[in-house]
Parts: structure tokens; C-alpha cells; sequence
């Protein structure tokens, strides 16, 4: 089947917003069956959007780009997928899904630089925000929404007007030490935000503590959720032990000067 | 519409008062459950858009909390400068949909202390957004993606909507919750601070050792460097990776690197450069195979 105008444009700007959304106002996330399902009502044939869409949904499990991770994009993978089984319009859905996993971990390698791109729409905000210009540093914050949408939409549309030959020609244009090095670096990464946020903290007066935490992670193998509330047992009793000393000095000065000090 | 991200009695620098400190250094708070809530919902339209490696989502939370610092500050246009910049510049990272909570709390030390409050403010933030993601995740996307998930998937493959729908009415019921979720958070943290005012610098101390050892284990967790290299003497062929490195100590590459991009960026490099610089070595470095992905266990 032919792809109509109306058609194109509803999923081109379908498959936008779903980029948008996946990161900005979560009103779908992950809810990829959804998004396949209304593909299909678009073009017609929502019976295939289902199919497509809960097996990506079901491939998709435990695939959540969690705490800042990559993720394969398997929302757009389903779009796509489902686009390509409902234009060959013969049934078989296979096809559509092998491309469409590929377009999955083609995707992973824009999300890490989509955050790269971020970086500098990081630097335009703090820009304004040191130039005291507000209404501007607001407005800049909207640069990463723009670029996501395009993320989603620009593609679909190539997908829509060339289709499955478009998929095969940009992953025979990459190469492999690119795909391998960006697989590399998001692994990598992750490190400028804790060496950032240790340029924070008081690293030289409670350097043992990162130690601590690194050993109950690395040989002991303690999940995060353990190591902080461990954290949070050493915390609570320095806590306590330190506001009773200060305490303890408080009520040795107030005896100097005779008054009474009572417990709070 | 025009009050559900701004503030209806929204007041421009030279029309608000310059707020004075009672007499014990603090400030009378001033922000409302309604300013709150406008927090709450400029967070859902940033959520996680903002990620960058070096500021995690920071901005974010910044577009959040903009009207409710302006009310906090007033006409003082310095001090907002230093708290907005502050914001902008402090590493946060939570599940969105549950960071409110810390988010609100910080705002209430901040609306109590001003920029006295700021430093208790942010060593919340860095303290508790690994826990409070820990429990987020597991809540907010583990587990109903599992369940609702697994139901739609199969039900869809079958033909049926019925599971998508399901899916869909319970994450709006999570989406009502997230517009207002600064409000427990604000209450939770004005409570840290009744009685706590004295001992704001011990606690301080106490968050910091809290976040350390958590960011400690994520040094080894969340960050992967991997090298197939393997040395060969005849017959015998050693892992480097498996057979050295993790022998000495695990994930040593991760240490090294932690400490060489710590001391860059005291050294007052750029983040960006030393982003580029590490996609730069990673693409070199898979190119001669010195670098690589490691195999799923």
C-alpha cells in the first residue's frame, strides 16, 4: 500500500512526539504497543500495529535507559517496524521487526549524542543565566526539546518516503570502529558526572567513605539500595554522635555561666 | 492555563520587597502549595530532557524551581543570581517522576535559609537521589513495566487493546500524583529543619558521607571500561582484562579514570573537552582493539 499525505504527516509527527515524550513529559513512556497500535489505526490496519507492537513491547522488557544509561530505543524500533510490515502489507511482520531492531541500537549511539548535544545547551543556559538574561535562558532550555522531536520525526520521514533500503544504506555507512568507539564512550562516560559532582563534596575530609562505598559494590556486590542505607547507618550515627558532643561543649559553657541547661 | 506553569501573582525584580532576615539569620518562608505545584509541573514538561553527562539533571530541576526562587529572593537580584547558578551547577540525578520529593525539600531549606541554606540543600540532593532513584526505579518503571507491560505486550499480540488501556489509565493516576509531588516534598524538608537549625552543618557532614559512599559504589557499578587485549607466550594466552586488571583490583580502568577526570576538572579543564577527548581515545582506542565492549555475562 501507498503511504498518503495525511498519513505521512500524522506519523512523522506521531513518531516526533514520541521521541519528545519518551524524555520530556512521560505522558507514554516505554508504552511501545501504544505507539504501534496507533501507527496501525493511521495507516489502516490496526490489527498489524498490535502484533508489532507487543512483541517490540515484550523484546523491549528490562531495556529502560535507567540512572543516565543508554538504552536501545525500542519505541522507535516499533514505529518503524511497524510502518515497513503495514506498507509491504503482506502479513508477514518479520521484516519489519529485524530492521526495526536494528533501528533500535542504531538509536542507542544518538542518545549518547543526543546528551553530548546537551552539554551545549547546558553552556547556552548557564550563559544567560551568568548574564542575568532569564527570559532567554527559559526559551534555551526548549533547544533539547527541539532536538528530540526532530530526533523522532526526520527519520520517520525518510523511513516513510525511502524506507527499508534507507536502514540498510546508514548502518553500511557507519563504521565499525565508530559504532564499537560511541559503545566504548557511553560506558565511559557516566564518569565526568561523579568526578563533577566529588568536586562537590567534601572528598579530602571523607575520602574512606568512597573507598567504603566501592568495596561493598565491587567484591561484596551489594546492590545501590544497600550501599545507601549502610550509608545512611553511618550517617545517622555520626549524626548523633557529633550534635551530642557539640551539646555536651553548649552545656559545659552554659554551666560556666551558671544557668541551667535542660535536654531538648 | 496562564497560572499552571507561572505563578498568577507573579512579581517582576523591581516590584517585589527585598526580603530581611529575622533576627536569627533565617527568613520567613513564602512559597505556597500553589507555587509549589507549578514546580511539580514544569518538572514534568523538562522531566529528563536536559540529561548532559556533566550536569545529569541539573537543568531540569533549575527550570522547575525558577518561580519559586524568584519568590524566594524577591528583589534581590544578586542573591537569586547565586541560587539560580547554584541549581544550574549542582549534579542531580533521580527518577523523574518521584524527584519532586527531594526537590521540594531542598526548596524548603533554601525558603527558610536563603543562601544560608543553600550548601544543606544541595548535600540533600547529592545524598538522597541515589536512594531515592534506588526506590523510584524499582516503583516507577521495574516494576509496572514488568507487569503492565508483559500484560499489554501479550494481549496486543493477540489482538487485543485491552492491556494498553489498562497500561495507560494506571500511569495517569501516577502523572496526577507528579503534578503536586513538590508539596510532600516541601513538608518533608520544613520538618528536617524545625530543631535541626544548630546542627545544620553536622548534617551536612552526615549527607556527605552518605552520598560519598554511594557515589563510591557507582564509580565500580555504572561505569564500564573493558579491554579484550590478551597477552599470549606461546600456548598460553592471559585475559587482560579478567586475568590482570580485576586481579589487582575490580574495575581498575574505572578508578583510574575517575581520578584523572576528577583532577582535569579541578584543574579548570572544560567538561566538553573532556567529554570529546574521552569519544576521541574510545573511537581510537576500538579502532587498534585496545578498548572494547565487554561480552554480556
Amino acid at each position: 500500500m501507498s503511504v498518503n499525505a495525511i498519513q505521512f504527516l500524522l506519523i512523522v509527527l506521531l513518531s516526533g512526539f514520541r521521541a519528545l515524550d519518551q524524555y520530556s513529559t512521560q505522558l507514554f513512556p516505554f508504552q511501545h504497543a501504544l505507539m504501534c497500535w496507533l501507527v496501525g489505526i493511521i495507516l489502516g490496519d490496526p490489527a498489524t500495529g498490535l502484533i508489532v507492537g507487543g512483541t517490540i513491547q515484550l523484546m523491549s522488557m528490562g531495556a529502560l535507559g535507567l540512572g543516565g544509561s543508554s538504552a536501545p530505543d525500542y519505541g522507535m524500533a516499533g514505529m518503524v517496524a511497524t510502518v515497513l510490515a503495514c506498507i509491504t502489507g503482506t502479513g508477514d511482520v518479520s521484516v519489519g521487526l529485524a530492521v526495526g531492531v536494528a533501528v533500535a541500537m542504531l538509536y542507542v549511539q544518538l542518545d549518547v549524542l543526543f546528551k553530548v548535544y546537551n552539554s551545549w545547551v547546558f553552556s547556552v543556559v548557564r550563559k544567560h543565566a551568568v548574564a542575568r538574561e532569564y527570559n532567554k535562558m527559559l526559551r534555551s532550555f526548549f533547544l533539547s526539546h527541539l532536538y528530540l522531536f526532530l530526533q523522532g520525526a526526520l527519520p520517520m520521514a525518510l523511513v516513510l518516503a525511502f524506507g527499508q533500503p534507507v536502514i540498510d544504506a546508514i548502518l553500511g555507512f557507519m563504521p565499525a570502529w565508530f559504532t564499537t568507539g560511541l559503545n566504548v564512550a557511553a560506558g565511559m562516560l557516566p564518569i565526568t558526572g561523579f568526578a563533577m559532582l566529588l568536586t562537590f563534596m567534601p572528598v579530602n575530609k571523607f575520602y574512606a567513605f568512597l573507598i567504603l562505598g566501592y568495596v561493598l559494590s565491587a567484591y561484596l556486590k551489594l546492590p545501590v539500595l544497600a550501599i545507601a542505607l549502610l550509608g545512611a547507618v553511618v550517617a545517622v550515627e555520626y549524626f548523633q554522635l557529633k550534635s551530642n558532643t557539640t551539646t555536651a561543649v553548649a552545656a559545659n559553657g552554659a554551666a560556666q555561666n551558671g544557668d541551667e541547661l535542660e535536654d531538648e | 492555563m496562564s497560572n499552571f506553569f507561572k505563578p498568577a501573582d507573579f512579581k517582576d525584580f523591581d516590584e517585589a520587597p527585598i526580603p530581611q532576615p529575622l533576627p536569627d539569620g533565617s527568613y520567613e518562608p513564602v512559597l505556597t502549595k500553589e507555587d509549589l505545584k507549578i514546580c511539580s509541573r514544569r518538572m514534568w514538561v523538562m522531566d529528563t530532557i536536559s540529561y548532559a553527562y556533566a550536569t545529569q539533571n541539573a537543568p531540569c530541576a533549575t527550570f522547575a524551581a525558577y518561580y519559586a526562587l524568584r519568590k524566594i529572593y524577591g528583589g534581590d537580584q544578586d542573591a537569586f543570581n547565586t541560587a539560580i547558578l547554584n541549581q544550574l551547577d549542582c549534579v542531580f540525578n533521580a527518577t523523574p517522576p518521584v524527584c519532586g520529593l527531594l526537590l521540594g525539600a531542598g526548596l524548603a531549606l533554601e525558603d527558610k535559609g536563603h543562601l544560608n541554606g543553600m550548601q544543606a540543600e544541595n548535600d540533600l540532593k547529592i545524598g538522597l537521589m541515589g536512594p531515592l532513584s534506588g526506590i523510584g526505579d524499582v516503583f516507577i518503571w521495574v516494576l509496572p513495566l514488568t507487569i503492565l507491560g508483559s500484560i499489554a505486550g501479550y494481549m496486543a499480540m493477540e489482538g487485543n487493546p485491552v492491556g494498553i488501556l489498562l497500561w495507560l489509565a494506571i500511569w495517569m493516576a501516577v502523572l496526577a500524583w507528579r503534578w503536586q509531588n513538590y508539596v510532600q516534598g516541601y513538608d518533608m524538608g520544613a520538618q528536617l529543619i524545625t530543631g535541626l537549625a544548630d546542627k545544620i552543618s553536622i548534617l551536612t557532614d552526615a549527607a556527605s558521607i552518605l552520598g560519598l559512599t554511594v557515589v563510591g559504589s557507582l564509580i565500580y557499578s555504572a561505569v564500564a571500561i573493558y579491554t579484550p587485549l590478551t597477552f599470549t607466550f606461546g600456548d598460553v594466552a592471559l585475559p587482560i582484562q579478567t586475568g590482570v586488571l580485576d586481579a589487582i583490583f575490580p574495575n581498575i580502568l574505572s578508578v583510574i579514570a575517575t581520578v584523572v577526570v576528577y583532577r582535569l576538572i579541578k584543574k579548570g579543564v572544560k567538561l566538553n573537552w573532556i567529554i570529546l577527548g574521552m569519544i576521541v581515545i574510545s573511537c581510537v582506542c576500538a579502532a587498534f582493539g585496545i578498548l572494547g565492549v565487554a561480552p554480556a555475562a
